[in-house]
């Protein structure tokens, strides 16, 4: 009996003295976005400005809401992840990144590869950080983007997150977590970032950042946007307007799927993007007796509708291939994986031969219904 | 009563199977597609097949001896002196083992859910806590191996089913495209996570239908690959073959990067880590029950019991002396590889072929 | 003089040896009369006041004696021959007659409550039978209530227990074997089992194992199932207790065995699993669909009894990444003001729970009812109202408590609280990790735990999981797809008769 009393007791010393990872809920900040910028200021030594916002706990509570529902601090420091230990000597509890959603990261800072790189390969390795967080680029610094004061601002995500999350409308941007871009930059070492425009009251999502070596080479607007996104096979739904007889006329695609097919032909390789969308009208000026329901009017602007994408896709694509190479259309890794000999060859001078591409789009447009009216 | 002193078939498989998934399945993805790339699942299913004669072995040496345990027979085979060398392999086998997989366990825990709790104290809970049952007999970890088996095929289905709508199949290809000079390095990879079902070297003497005794082990091996070449496909389609080579626990990862939407389900690589200390503590129960059966056997006594406490200061000790994960990794890693070739294939083999040989002096 | 001295011819030395026993027994009552005739014959009865039926004694034994005996023809040598036959096979109405041949067994009839006749000149004693002694009638049993079925529970009379049996299953295999168990209590206690279902093997363990016990009484069930089982460490139960008959009838015909203590309503059913201390008689009553959601809600009402507190903590004070980020931020807006660390919270509120229960046992009826309201209502509101707890706290705890009240087997809960208490030092040490070490060591502790040799974890651990055990376990199939005994109780007959 004794024999247990003194290993019980031995036990015990052992295991209340610690309690080693004890935090209370409540002693935490919960980040929920992170914004990260170059230091422009030359006076201060350090390279980074990390601008942390976390939510105002006590709003949460019940009757309580006309606190204010986030707080930001920003701080300067020597790595983005040094940020957490400098704000030490300002905040009273530690930060905790697990719930952390989005991660800002400044026009300025996404010029710079080195640090980028250093600071994607951080967040790899930390084993605090989900990798399921959204990237954004700003169009500026990510401290405005962050600072803007939005009305109706929930305390669980944030205004950014519930807005990159909300896809099912339109595809003006394609939301990226983390792993998605590690994935792209390691196949083909370029990759996407939804762009954000910071303006006076609110901010703008927009659009794409293109990132190639890590580094910031151009933009893509919010109607390019969408029509990447409808030939990787994202989109989820958009509208494009064509013209029939001087008036507008919307169409709205609800489903869009995209194949691709690569051959060589001689020696050249030839990638054929295959679009077939389905949709509906959305508005068409209404004319004495046009009738929108007829199969003749809904051939011709369907027709109009393909010709306009593949226009205009086959236009962003020109400017992908000549003014940027920057394979964003993935085709790159599609070679990979479906013609992996094709690729053993190609994929060492894959930035010579990106732009050498024949590249087709073929889209095949489909008006399934017109709404309740003719 | 005495009917159930005996192991079932359904228990025997589920020991096998728990006790072969343990540390490996953490880090097994991400290894093997540093060798073989995409095509690693040939790598799985080759390296199944070849635990297989070692399987057959070991059940054959049951049969012979029917009843006894490998520890106890061996004495008889090889004599007295020579099998207490053989013992001690045995013995440092197990208890490095152990130590190895104990450490990884560790650090994965401290990594991810405990960061500021001294790795000694979780290696130290997680051995007190494995002792309980090490001290039991065959009939409890038979047992315990079946809840948890199903428990882990419970969880599984569920993880695989929740990452469905986030799966990218087409990550899996290339699927074919292999050297042919990477195999056996590949298969080397993938056979030592299969260690662990040396333990049927004493579980065979207590199966209570000694007929389809040969068919269970198979069948367990066939549903550890089965395992194995799922968790592997679907850490793929995550990540792509280039992440999937930066990870070193793929597995867990994998939890993260599921979310369902409406937000509800986030952060599930909790119930991940919760099974995940099931699935360690299935494979080091029999291991420390067999270490304490190993040293009974060399001490004459004829309850282990008594030695399984003993075991864990100095499992604790070796477990400790790498000093980062690394050489984890790399040192103690070799150092269970060979001595697993000596317990798994070596050592069954010369008794088998002595076993025989004495077979026909006899004859 | 000894007791095992045997019966001597005179009577008054007999009966003085048995006052001599019974000193300072003012319960037992001595009547001297005479018969025959001439009122030669001595006889005497002794009997306990209270242990016998007053009227079976005046009516059948006195009466006829007194009457009828008074014609015997006053022959000195035939007369007392034919006044033992005349006695014990003519006249004395009374059903049951025993002889006994020592004092001894004339003690130990007395005080069971049957009369010792002794007849002046004889050698032997007549014992009659007049048990008869107040008892509680047939009663609803009050821990185990349902909503349909029958209303019969036990009585701490053990006959009238056998008869409870006796009339569900008429069928000359139920065996009824009897025991004395007890130095001093001499208790009685029934063996109960069917004679070509049950296996020899554990019958004959039961057997060995009561034969076995030296104590001085057992006054309880519950001390005979502690000097039975096969770990009396455990904090579980390895034998199944129950007040209802139909339970006992029903595990009688699986091949289980019964065990019907005198003195006590509650009989023990052995062996036990923890499949069947999960399963209710009303399970068999209701239709199967309500059953078997009913009896899937047991399983994950235990695991939440066990482990809600310890979740709680792990997950607020150390790893709160594991709740969904709305759930967290929620959880910490609670807790903004609380004075005290979660751990303390979880164990305070615990600690006040087991207060309400212990003294909600001991007071009864309206009172008691009060405190239940009082207690939880008013104390937990007014603790969150003051801002000392959280109130996520009170409802984990409060479900906790209605989820172990869930459970059929109330020891079995016990047991689960036991380890929920483990599990919550473990887990506020080391949060998530210590709730998986607690539910380790508890799942090692009942993965060992045998019932009479039967694992305690059938058919969840192998035995009988093959054989479709489960359908009657984890939930209730429909009657007919039930045709076999469940394995663990290795019966002779497996094939029920559907």
């Amino acid at each position: 009996m004794k024999k247990y009393l003194i290993i019980i007791i031995a036990l015990m010393a052992v295991f209340l003295t610690g309690c080693w990872d004890v935090m209370e809920i409540n002693e935490r900040i919960f980040v929920t976005a992170v914004g990260v910028d170059l230091n422009e200021d030359p006076n201060i030594e350090n390279d980074y400005l990390i601008t942390y916002v976390y939510p105002n706990i006590a709003s949460i509570k019940k009757g309580e809401s006309q606190k204010e529902a986030k707080f930001m601090k920003s701080t300067v420091a020597k790595t983005p992840f040094d940020g957490s230990r400098q704000l030490t000597t300002r905040l009273d509890k530690p930060l905790f990144f697990r719930h952390m959603k989005v991660i800002v990261i400044g026009e300025e800072l996404l010029k710079e590869p080195d640090k980028i790189k250093e600071f994607f390969d951080g967040l790899g390795r930390d084993p605090r950080i989900n990798r399921k967080v959204e990237i954004v680029v700003a169009q500026g610094k990510a401290k405005d983007v962050l600072s803007t004061k939005t009305e109706q601002e929930l305390v669980v995500g944030g205004y950014l997150n519930s807005m990159l999350r909300n896809k099912k409308v339109a595809s003006r941007f394609t939301a990226q977590t983390f792993s998605d871009i590690m994935k792209d930059l390691q196949v083909s070492n370029v990759s996407m970032a939804p762009r954000t425009v910071p303006k006076k009251d609110e901010f703008k999502l927009s659009g794409a950042a293109i990132i190639k070596d890590y580094k910031l080479i151009g933009w893509l607007g919010e109607y390019e946007n969408s029509l990447v996104a409808l030939a990787k096979g994202n989109l989820t739904s958009d509208i494009i307007d064509t013209y029939y007889k001087d008036t507008v006329v919307s169409y709205v695609i609800s489903n869009g799927m995209c194949k691709k097919d690569v051959y060589l032909d001689n020696e050249n390789i030839n990638v054929d993007i295959n679009i077939f969308t389905e949709g509906y009208l959305q508005e068409y000026k209404y004319e004495g007796d046009t009738n929108a329901f007829n199969q003749e009017f809904l051939k011709t602007v369907e027709k109009r509708v393909k010709n306009k994408i593949e226009k205009d896709l086959e236009k962003i694509i020109g400017e992908l291939q000549n003014k940027y190479n920057a394979d964003i259309l993935c085709i790159g890794e599609h070679i990979s994986k479906f013609e992996p000999d094709l690729w053993k060859k190609v994929e060492g001078d894959w930035d010579e031969i990106f732009p050498t591409l024949n590249i087709n789009v073929h889209a095949d447009v489909k008006i399934r219904r017109t709404g309740l009216t003719k | 009563m005495e009917e159930h002193s005996k192991v079932s078939n359904g228990q025997l498989k589920a020991l096998i199977i728990t006790t072969n998934i343990g540390v490996g399945i953490l880090s097994l993805p991400s290894s093997i597609a540093d060798i073989m790339n995409n095509a690693g699942w040939i790598a799985i299913i080759l390296g199944g097949l070849a635990t297989l004669p070692f399987v057959y072995i070991m059940n054959k040496l049951a049969e012979m001896y029917r009843g006894r345990i490998f520890y106890e027979y061996g004495k008889e085979v090889v004599g007295n002196m020579l099998f207490k060398i053989f013992s001690t392999i045995y013995l440092l086998y197990f208890m490095v083992l152990l130590s190895f997989v104990v450490r990884i366990f560790g650090e994965v825990i401290k990594a991810y859910l405990l960061p500021n709790t001294p790795i000694e104290v979780i290696i130290f809970t997680m051995l007190l806590a494995t002792s309980y049952i090490g001290r039991g007999d065959i009939k409890s970890i038979s047992r315990m191996a079946f809840l948890i088996l199903h428990i882990i095929a419970i969880s599984t289905i569920i993880f695989v089913i929740l990452s469905l709508p986030t799966l990218d199949l087409t990550n899996l290809l290339p699927a074919f495209r292999f050297n042919i000079k990477d195999i056996p390095e590949g298969i080397g990879t993938v056979f030592f996570s299969y260690v662990g079902f040396e333990i049927i070297l004493i579980a065979l003497a207590y199966v209570e239908d000694s007929k389809s005794a040969l068919k269970s082990s198979f069948i367990g091996i066939f549903y550890t690959t089965l395992i194995y070449l799922v968790t592997f496909f679907i850490t793929l389609s995550q990540f792509g073959i280039h992440e999937l080579k930066k990870q070193i626990w793929p597995s867990i990862s994998i939890m993260r990067e599921i979310e369902l939407p409406g937000f509800f389900i986030e952060n599930l690589d909790g119930i991940m880590m919760a099974t995940w200390v099931l699935i360690v503590f299935a494979t080091m129960g029999p291991l420390m029950y067999t270490g304490g059966v190993v040293l009974s056997s060399l001490f004459n006594t004829r309850k282990h019991n008594f030695f399984v406490l003993p075991l864990i200061p100095i499992v604790m000790i070796i477990s400790l002396i790498p000093e980062s994960l690394s050489q984890v990794y790399s040192t103690m890693d070799m150092m269970v590889r060979y001595l697993a070739i000596f317990a798994i294939i070596i050592g069954p083999i010369i008794l088998l072929i002595v076993s025989l040989l004495k077979r026909r002096k006899r004859a | 003089m000894e007791k095992g001295d045997p019966v001597h011819k005179k009577l008054d030395k007999n009966m003085e040896k048995i006052k001599d026993i019974f000193k300072n027994c003012d319960d037992v009552v001595y009547r001297q009369f005479k018969v025959g005739i001439n009122q030669e014959f001595s006889l005497a009865i002794t009997y306990i006041d209270g242990l016998v039926k007053s009227d079976a004694i005046s009516d059948f034994a006195l009466k006829p004696l007194l009457e009828a005996a008074r014609k015997v023809e006053p022959t000195p040598l035939t007369v007392r021959d034919n006044l033992y036959g005349l006695i014990t096979e003519g006249n004395i109405s009374i059903s049951e007659i025993k002889e006994a041949e020592t004092i001894d067994e004339a003690v130990d009839a007395v005080l069971v409550g049957e009369t010792a006749l002794l007849i002046d000149g004889y050698e032997k004693i007549v014992i009659l039978s007049t048990r008869g002694w107040e008892k509680r009638g047939i009663d609803e049993p009050e821990t185990e209530t349902v909503v349909r079925g029958p209303r019969d529970g036990f009585t701490e009379t053990l006959r009238t227990n056998t008869v409870l049996i006796r009339r569900r299953i008429k069928d000359p295999r139920l065996k009824v074997k009897m025991v004395e168990i007890g130095e001093r209590s001499k208790t009685d206690v029934a063996v109960l089992y069917i004679e070509d279902i049950v296996n020899e093997k554990i019958l004959s363990e039961v057997k060995k194992r009561l034969e076995n016990i030296k104590t001085d009484g057992v006054l309880e069930s519950a001390i005979l199932e502690e000097l039975i089982e096969d770990n009396w460490i455990s904090p579980f139960p390895q034998i199944e207790n129950t007040e209802r008959p139909d339970s006992v009838a029903a595990s009688l015909l699986e091949g289980r065995i019964a065990l019907i203590v005198d003195n006590t309503p509650f009989v023990l059913i052995v062996p036990a699993t923890l499949g069947t201390l999960m399963q209710s008689s009303e399970d068999y009553y209701t239709r199967w669909t309500i059953a078997s959601i009913a009896r899937i809600i047991r399983y994950i009402a235990g695991f939440v009894a066990v482990l809600a507190p310890g979740l709680y903590i792990a997950t607020t004070a150390f790893n709160p990444e594991l709740l969904p980020t709305g759930l967290a931020f929620y959880v910490a807006s609670t807790r903004i003001n609380v004075p005290f660390p979660a751990v303390i919270e979880a164990f305070s509120m615990e600690l006040t729970i087991e207060f309400l229960r212990e003294a909600g046992t001991r007071i009864s009826g309206p009172i008691g009812t009060t405190i239940g309201i009082v207690g939880g209502l008013i104390i937990g509101q007014a603790a969150v109202e003051a801002g000392i707890v959280s109130p996520l706290m009170i409802i984990i705890v409060a479900v906790t408590t209605i989820a172990s009240f869930t459970l059929p087997s109330y020891e079995f809960a016990a047991g689960l609280r036991f380890y929920r208490f483990i599990i919550m030092i473990l887990s506020a040490i080391l949060g998530i990790y210590g709730v998986m070490l607690g539910l380790i060591v508890m799942g090692t502790h009942l993965v060992r735990l045998n019932s009479f040799g039967i694992p305690f974890t059938a058919p969840f651990s192998g035995l009988g999981f093959t054989t479709g055990d489960l359908k009657d376990i984890l939930i209730r199939a429909p009657m007919r797809k039930i045709r076999n005994r469940p394995d663990f109780t290795f019966p002779k007959d497996k094939k029920r008769i559907r």
